[in-house]
């Protein structure tokens, strides 16, 4: 009985000891979360740029949709 | 060009008048001069669209037309792990979508597509973008950065269908130009 109140008495102290020693970097699994949106943001307004036949630019149509492979 | 309010892609007129010739013409609200004839993709399942210039984003290789025979470049094509350099051997032409390039290193010259080539890297800072810019995300995915949430992340728009927006870490996207 003694030697089992001895061990708990160890045990706890031991899992007091390791939460103590909680590590604290700069990459935790917090900072590196992604986070999936439900809906769709507004879409931000383009820069203002001159755009010629045959420029290869990017667009986000009417439905949201972001194309990247496009062409004037 | 025409258009209505509920119009999903902008046409000429005359193709609205041949397409829709049983429509009553009234319903057209608007003249539209700011509207672009655009190519998506590339190949038999590209597809022609009439798009309105507030949707149009210029893309990472928009000045590929700028680029002059012994101009120096970064290569990063899908899936590679790390990004080659290389020099331009001839000038680019306008609307040419390739390049002739030589890798650093090697002797033998090689074609380049133009969605492959790049001035720079960069990593993304807090102040060095702003929504609308195409980035780079995870070295793998094109995202469009829609807003900036905090000094660390951010909210993308993802290139795939249907569209989606995340919020990932601003580390993890780059500057490609």
């Amino acid at each position: 009985m003694r030697k089992i109140i001895l061990f708990s008495a160890l045990l706890l102290v031991g899992i007091s000891f390791l939460q103590s020693c909680k590590f604290e970097g700069n990459s935790t699994e917090n900072n590196d979360a992604i986070i999936y949106l439900d809906a769709l943001m507004p879409s931000p307004l383009p820069p203002e740029f001159i755009k010629n036949i045959g420029d290869r630019i990017a667009i986000v149509a009417y439905n949201g949709k972001l194309a990247i492979y496009c062409q004037i | 060009m025409v258009g209505r309010s509920n119009l999903q892609e902008w046409v000429k007129a005359d193709a609205y008048r041949r397409n829709y010739k049983n429509a009553h013409y009234s319903t057209v609200a608007d003249i539209k001069t700011d509207a672009y004839k655009i190519r998506i993709g590339d190949g038999r399942l590209s597809k022609i669209i009439w798009i309105e210039g507030n949707k149009i984003f210029p893309a990472p290789w928009i000045d590929l037309n700028n680029l002059k025979k012994n101009d120096s470049i970064i290569i990063r094509r899908f899936g590679d792990f790390e990004p080659h350099h290389a020099v331009i051997l001839q000038d680019v032409q306008h609307e040419q979508n390739w390049a002739l390039v030589r890798y650093n290193g090697y002797d033998k010259s090689d074609v380049a597509a133009y969605d492959y080539i790049f001035n720079s890297i960069e990593s993304a800072f807090y102040f060095s973008i702003v929504p609308g810019n195409i980035l780079y995300y995870d070295k793998m995915n094109w995202v469009m950065l829609i807003a900036l949430k905090d000094s660390s992340h951010v909210v993308v728009r993802t290139a795939n269908f249907p569209p989606q927006d995340m919020e990932v870490p601003l580390k993890k996207l780059q500057i490609l130009k």
